[in-house]
This record gives structure tokens, sequence and C-alpha cells, in this order.
């Protein structure tokens, strides 16, 4: 324990849950010079203050689950309260987010108050849903086959040169990783359906590339989502779990965490640029066409 | 397509009716054909959502549209079930043919011009004779 590396470790994972659970108020608070004369400012306040809240909450119950942990010595608790990170997702979706867009008024898909002629497209979009049966067959197939060839190795090595606390990882690992991968799908399949359903407000003549912008943009903002968070998530946490149990070296573990980490989150983020590219071109273009009509 | 006005003193709901059966005498919507769910009309026209539930139920009571669960709302008929007789019913369309055609008069069109839109619209609900 007196080795400096891990006490470094130890110190940034305590710090990781508390700095994911104030990343959505921090990152909304830099975006508020962003603010100008359009935006709503009386609202703004009120979500803002909604958002300190709900995130001193989520603090409040991590300190408190964490504390209990220690005194208590319990493992599962101490699991517990390093999960308390995946509550950043309730606070970015359903806070945060919300306050980005009335920030960026120009990426919201509201039609403007002035426009008094409206069109609207007759496609029912929840039938062009770009996700077919085979892609969660796949991400099925693969998580499966990862969960089932963790629990075959579990089975098949040594544990009893297993610490008590490996044989309990591995042991709530088995069960978590499905229930991880339950959860993000169901997360994920209504995520996608309330991404198809989003505004499409077509210019006063429904012109056709605008069509063609929104129909891209959807389709590659649920294939984003698939891709990121039902497949390529729950098979990096599904090798983590088969590695740690077959390897037992928490190093190569912890490097190839790191590495997946990183490469996830940089595909996210190719992901969100790519859709906000996309966004800025459908607001270039529905701005091109309402400065001359009938185009 | 289906285009709404926000200065028509036509109801946005009536707006909306006449539309769909617009839609529907073209040919522009067939029997099976779906429409876009309540929200989502409602989400890209700008509207409440009551407004387009109101409309597609006085197109169901019609017995033009259907809706049910998992298929969302299709079109069921192109021809309307009618609950007047058919002598009343050819009386209020000759009245609305008239009022439409005194309008025209009205707005400085003459017998030339009234009859090339009549001759249109004809072409476009049964084609080209």
């Amino acid at each position: 324990m007196n080795d400096p590396a891990i006490l470094v470790l130890r110190f940034f994972q305590f710090l990781f849950v508390p700095i994911f659970l104030c990343a959505p108020l921090v990152m909304v608070l830099s975006l508020l010079t962003w603010r100008n004369e359009t935006t709503d400012r009386e609202l703004l306040k009120t979500k803002i203050r909604t958002l300190s809240l709900a995130t001193l909450s989520c603090l409040a119950v991590w300190l408190i689950v964490l504390i209990i942990a220690l005194v208590t010595r319990s493992s599962l608790l101490q699991l517990l309260s390093t999960m308390a990170w995946l509550l950043f997702f309730p606070l970015w979706f359903g806070i945060a987010m919300p306050i980005a867009r009335l920030l960026f008024a120009v990426l919201q898909p509201a039609i403007p108050l002035e426009q008094q002629k409206r069109t609207a497209s007759l496609v029912n979009r929840q039938r062009k849903n770009p996700i077919q049966w085979w892609h969660w067959g796949l991400s099925t197939v693969a998580c499966t086959g990862l969960l089932f060839a963790t629990l075959w190795i579990g089975r098949h090595i040594d544990q009893s040169t297993w610490t008590p606390q490996q044989s309990f990882l591995w042991f709530w690992g088995m069960l978590g990783y499905p229930a991880l991968v339950i959860f993000t799908n169901a997360v994920l399949y209504f995520g996608v359906r309330a991404s198809l359903a989003e505004p499409e407000p077509l210019d006063s003549h429904g012109n056709v590339e605008l069509q063609k912008l929104y129909d891209d943009a959807r389709s590659n903002r649920a294939l984003s989502m698939f891709w990121l968070l039902g497949f390529l998530q729950p098979v990096f946490f599904g090798v983590c779990l088969f590695l740690s149990t077959w390897i037992q070296s928490n190093n190569l573990i912890a490097i190839l965490g790191a590495t997946g980490g990183t490469l996830l989150g940089l595909a996210g983020s190719w992901a969100g640029v790519n859709a906000t590219l996309q966004r800025l071109k459908i607001a270039r273009l529905k701005m091109r066409l309402e400065s001359s009509p009938g185009q | 397509m289906i285009t709404i006005s926000l200065n028509s003193p036509i109801p946005l709901h009536d707006q909306l009716v006449q539309e769909i059966r617009r839609l529907l005498a073209d040919g522009t919507l067939k029997v099976g054909d779906e429409l876009p769910p309540v929200r989502q009309l409602a989400n890209d026209l700008g509207i409440n959502l009551n407004t387009v539930a109101r409309a597609y139920r006085e197109l169901t009571d019609c017995g033009l549209l259907a809706t049910s669960r998992g298929r969302g709302t299709v079109v069921l008929s192109t021809v309307e079930k009618t609950t007047e007789k058919p002598a009343e019913e050819r009386k209020r369309i000759e009245s609305t043919l008239g009022s439409a055609l005194a309008d025209a008069k009205i707005a400085g069109l003459n017998r030339k011009e009234i009859e090339l839109l009549v001759l249109r619209q004809l072409n476009k609900l049964w084609g080209v004779s």
C-alpha cells in the first residue's frame, strides 16, 4: 500500500465518480457564455438550479454508500459506490442536454414561430428505423458468447489460487454483465425510438434536399447510438471480464481498460461532432430556404 | 406532404382534415397506406397533439382512416361512409361548388379562367381525359 503508484491509482479511483457526476454541471456552466438575447433566461435559471440540486443529490448518495461501505467493509457496497458514475447519464441526457439545446438555438429542430405556412412529411419515421433485427442479433450473440466463455473459463481454471475478492468480483461480474447489457439495450431501444420521433419541420415547399439531410442525420444518429452503446461498449466490457478471469493480470486489464475506454470515448466524440455538423448543415439549409422561399 | 397555414381563418384541425381528404382524392394516399403517428405530425407542424388527434378521429368516424394498436393509423377507404342520403349529399356538394365558383367570379376571374381552374382540378383527381 506504500507503493506511490497504488496510492495515485486509489486517489484517481476515488475521484472518478465525483468527476463524472459533476461533469454535466461543469459543462453547462462553461457553455453559459453562449447565451444571447433570444435565450429564455428564467427557464435557463430554473433548469440550472434543477441540475445543481440533482448533482448534489447524486454526490450525497454516492458519499453515503461509500461511507457505509468503508465502515462495514462491504465489497458489494464498495462496488455499488463505484457504479454510481452511471448516474452521469440521467444527469447529462435528462437535464444538461436540454440546457445545452436552450443555449444553442441553431441546433434546435423547432419551427420558427413566425413561419406561418408549415409542411410535414407523411412518412412514419418509426418504420424507417435503420436498426434491423440482425443488429440486435449480432449484439446478443457477441455478448452471450463472451458471457459463456467467461463462465466456462472461470469454471475450468484453478480458483483455489484466487483471493476472496477475485472470486467475489468474478461472481458479481457474471451477474452484473448481463444485467448491464439488458439495461443498456433497453435504454438504447427507447433512445432510438425517441430520436426517430425528433421533429423534422420542412420548409413550406417540402424541399427534397432538406428531407434527404434529415434522412441522413436520423439514420447516422440511430446507427452511431447502436454501434457505440449496443455493440462496442458491451463487447468491450465482455472482453475485459473474460480477460480478467483468464489472465488475472491487473496491469494488463488496466492497460486494456484505459486503451479501450479512450477509443470508445473518441468514437463517441466523433459521432457527437458528426451529428452536430449534420444539424448545422440542416440549420444552414433551412436558413437559406427561409430567406429565399420557393427554392 | 401535408401543409397547413397559421394565417388561414380555417381552424387547424379542419385544415388537416381537408389536406388528408385532398391526398386521398388525388391518389397520393391509397388504401392501406400508413399515416405518421399523432405525436410525430404534431411535432413536425409545431401544433398541439390534440389538434392532430381530433383530425384523425374525424376522418376515422367518416370511415376513411382506421387506427389499430401496432399498425398505427392507416387509410381504410378512399370513399367516405356517409350518413346523409345521396340526394342531400349531392345538394351539399353542389352548394360548396357554387360558393367556390361565386368566390372565383367575385375575385375577378372570367369564365374561361374558371373553366381552366376547374379542368385542372378534374384532371388532378381523375387524370387527363
